[in-house]
């Protein structure tokens, strides 16, 4: 199960999205965050879609990598649709009623909606982060955050991207040593997947504890070789990797600008599937 | 009959999708009760795939593997019934150690398999001192012992569960000689209180050579070799061909041989050459008196 | 003699709970710039503390460390000393800070504040160096052993430093690593000039020294060139080392009453001595 986790993760591409400036992709993903929200109908959540559909071809990364980021989620989606299906405030006659529930036809939608919102969530979130390395990633928050400086947080965003850029490295070193206990726990007869809720949170002590004692561990030889490698909490320091907007950056900037355009006018006469 | 054996095992990851890889392919070999077996191979060879299909961590695409005239799979629900005859003892053992004492963390195996009271406490005891680890050591934190100690503790942890097989992967990875010796002799000692059956994972052909009898060379997922050890070292060019050395020692007779082909030796330990030179120049008549 | 690290009297102990554990007691010894030493000793012999009072990482209870005459004791200097001695750890995972291999190789001299300009090229060459440069943009975490390790002596010598120590670099790896690993070393030392210092309890890792140094129980028991040291084979053995196969043998047949060179680790070397002694007892 934990090899299914690819969220978060780098992969290595030559595309156009790739090449894209770090910062810009940042501001799209919250742009495009905006755009999902503000679409309030079919047209215009479908031309969202759309569009991240056409993003998501672009990076030439398979799209069955983009399924798998989707495959931990499933769980909180489908929780978000029912819930949303059940709350209705429509005066019309529901679809279906039992008992004390109802569902309305607008619940359908809005559950529809909400499940799709959802999911681009995720998967514009992935563009991000499959297109982008963590380090270039973490760069970009750090220099989008920049303007935090003048209020005296400079120090706390370069550490918060320092942080960010560890934690990513250490997550597939962590994913597999978490595999690597529970194999030898398994081998010593640990029974991980029976018993009531109080055994297995029990049965979790023994590769909880393994994994926190090594994390420390290697947090603390970390710390040691970063020192040795005159890391002194930021000061000083200059990226290999300075930032340049391109021409592609700023085209990029105007196709997903029209968009705005067409969901404002899509939102202000389309009248079908509103939610 | 043979005790253990391996027959046509093979193992494919993620069969049916493009990543398809075959880690082990189509390995078939046997152990009596006693045999020391080396198993030797490049990272990536298939040997971690191999020890894991063992104890039934992993369950085998294809083949089977036979443990005392029956297949561990037979019942698949009972599998764990697998793991208190054949012990796994993984690369870099101490960090799977989480109890409080080193006495509660030798126990977890054996409480796992049921075992209580005067039977449990025996068993901890035996294994730690097998193990060589000291009475006074048995109430402390695990944390607190040295990297050496530690890793003894883990061994303890799985032959504990008096396991009629043990796979170490890379026992001695890590150590510094001394440490390395502890080991190897307490895994000896082990084999020779049970008649169990070792399995040793290494890349030392140098310690490959000095405690297996049998060696079992992977290359790609495939068995390249498999024998009684002298047999599978007398395979210098065969096994350079697929980069892997014969011990040093052997290397070097190899060496002398070229400039002296009437030598009739090919030693496999310090001991044995220093023996056969001595007698060849002729004093080993009075050594051997 | 020029000397680029020199430890005079240097003491050092871990505080723990109940007691202290002196490990290093009036130390005294000095690192000549240029030459390639190795350090051997057992687990808990020391070396690790000798490593890390190299660069200031940790500092002596008494006596002092100083690196081209700079005292690691000294606060001001700390920068400039960890620029000058760079310093590679036992395992590779827990030293590579970036998931990419050329961003995680920029890190330090990232933290000299050079111009961009300036980083590419160190890293370029240092990853060349290595023999890692066409793996610049591949992923950390999904290199072998061998590669790690060698990422991060690229991470170190895109520092350019004066000196590098390396503590039980190969510990943790497969022979093959263990090769690469070596050889990258060695070719540093001949081609750059930078000082090593390589710590370790493998002795064949020693035979391409300049100086051998073996420690046990926080004292240096034999200091010299690899030849004087491989034939102290009794010594060795008492230090909790063990020695390799040739030089092993080569010291038994000179007990059994043989004239033998005994000081030599190379199979070839090894091999003509003993052809040597079989055709001059043939001769008899």
């Amino acid at each position: 199960m934990l090899n299914d986790i690819t969220f978060g993760q780098y992969f290595v591409a030559n595309s156009l999205i790739h090449r894209l400036d770090p910062r810009c992709k940042l501001l799209y993903l919250v742009y495009m965050i905006v755009l999902v929200f503000l679409a309030q109908n079919v047209v215009s959540l479908a031309s969202v879609a759309l569009l991240s559909l056409t993003i998501m071809l672009l990076t030439r990364i398979p799209i069955r990598l983009y399924l798998k980021s989707i495959k931990v989620v499933i769980p909180i989606i489908i929780f978000t649709a029912v819930l949303n299906m059940f709350y209705s405030s429509a005066e019309a006659a529901p679809l279906v009623s039992f008992w004390i529930f109802k569902i309305y036809s607008s619940g359908l939608i809005r559950a529809g909606f909400m499940a799709v919102r959802v999911l681009l969530l995720i998967l514009l979130s992935s563009v991000l982060t499959y297109t982008t390395t963590p380090n270039d990633l973490t760069d970009a928050i750090e220099r989008v955050l920049s303007p935090l400086k003048f209020i005296g947080l400079g120090r706390a965003i370069h550490t918060m991207s320092m942080m960010m850029t560890i934690a990513l490295r250490f997550i597939p070193t962590l994913i597999d040593e978490t595999n690597k206990i529970m194999n030898a726990q398994k081998a010593r007869g640990a029974e991980l997947d029976s018993g009531g809720i109080v055994k297995k949170v029990k049965a979790l002590l023994p590769i909880l504890i393994p994994l926190l004692i090594s994390s420390v561990r290697r947090a603390y030889e970390l710390a040691e070789a970063m020192e040795c490698r005159c890391y002194n909490g930021g000061k000083g320091r200059v990226r290999m990797k300075q930032l340049h907007m391109k021409a592609r950056d700023y085209a990029s900037f105007l196709v997903i600008s029209a968009f705005l355009g067409v969901i404002i006018i899509s939102n202000i006469y389309v009248k079908i599937g509103v939610v | 009959m043979s005790y253990l054996t391996v027959n046509n095992l093979t193992h494919t990851y993620g069969e049916g999708t493009p990543s398809r890889k075959v880690a082990i392919n189509d390995i078939s070999f046997s152990l009596e009760k006693g045999d020391v077996l080396g198993v030797i191979g490049h990272t990536g060879s298939g040997k971690s795939t191999l020890v894991t299909h063992l104890n039934g961590l992993m369950k085998p695409t294809s083949g089977s593997i036979i443990l005392d005239g029956k297949d561990i799979w037979e019942k698949p629900k009972e599998i764990k019934n697998i793991r208190s005859k054949v012990g796994l003892v993984f690369q870099y053992p101490e960090y799977q150690l989480f109890e409080e004492t080193v006495y509660k963390d030798i126990a977890f195996g054996p409480e796992n398999l049921g075992l209580v009271g005067t039977e449990l406490d025996r068993s901890v005891r035996s294994a730690a001192a097998l193990m060589k680890v000291q009475d006074e050591l048995l109430d402390k934190s695990p944390f607190e012992l040295s990297g050496g100690e530690k890793r003894r503790v883990a061994i303890a942890g799985v032959l504990a569960m008096n396991p009629d097989v043990v796979v170490f992967d890379e026992p001695t990875a890590g150590l510094d000689p001394i440490g390395r010796e502890t080991i190897f002799s307490a895994i000896a000692d082990y084999r020779k209180k049970n008649n169990a059956t070792i399995i040793i994972v290494s890349h030392s052909m140098e310690d490959i050579a000095a405690v297996c009898n049998k060696v079992l060379v992977l290359n790609g997922g495939k068995v390249a070799y498999f024998g009684d050890t002298r047999t599978v070292f007398s395979n210098v060019s065969g096994l350079a061909e697929i980069g892997l050395g014969v011990p040093m020692i052997t290397s070097l007779f190899e060496k002398i041989k070229a400039k002296h082909p009437d030598l009739d030796c090919s030693p496999l330990t310090v001991d044995e050459a220093l023996s056969f030179l001595l007698s060849y120049l002729g004093k080993g008549g009075r050594a051997d008196a | 003699m020029d000397n680029i690290i020199t430890l005079d009297k240097v003491s050092f102990a871990y505080e723990s709970e109940d007691k202290n554990y002196e490990v290093l007691k009036d130390f005294s010894v000095s690192f000549e710039r240029g030459t390639f030493n190795v350090v051997l000793g057992h687990n808990g012999s020391g070396k690790s503390t000798l490593a890390k009072l190299l660069n200031g990482l940790i500092k002596p209870v008494s006596g002092t460390v100083s690196v081209n005459g700079l005292s690691t004791l000294d606060d001001e200097s700390d920068f400039i000393i960890k620029k000058a001695v760079g310093m590679v750890f036992q395992n590779p995972d827990n030293q590579l800070v970036s998931s990419v291999v050329e961003e995680d190789v920029a890190f330090g001299p990232e933290n000299l504040g050079l111009s961009p300009e300036e980083i590419r090229r160190r890293v370029d060459n240092a990853l060349k160096a290595v023999d890692m440069y066409d793996m610049r943009l591949n992923a950390t975490h999904k290199l072998s052993g061998g590669q790690k390790q060698r990422v991060a002596i690229a991470g170190i010598i895109a520092m350019e430093p004066e000196c590098i120590v390396l503590d039980e670099p190969t510990a943790m790896l497969d022979p093959k690593g263990r090769k690469e690993v070596i050889d990258t070393v060695l070719k540093l030392n001949k081609e750059k000039g930078i000082t090593v210092i390589l710590i370790t309890h493998f002795m064949e890792e020693a035979e391409f020294a300049d100086r051998v140094l073996v420690m046990s129980d926080g004292n240096i028991i034999s200091d010299g060139a690899p030849c004087e040291i491989f034939s102290q084979v009794e010594k060795i053995k008492s230090a909790g080392l063990s020695v390799p196969q040739t030089t092993d043998l080569l010291f038994k047949l000179k007990t059994a009453g043989y004239n033998v060179d005994n000081n030599v680790i190379s199979a070839d070397v090894c091999a003509s001595i003993i052809s040597d002694l079989i055709d001059n007892s043939l001769k008899k």
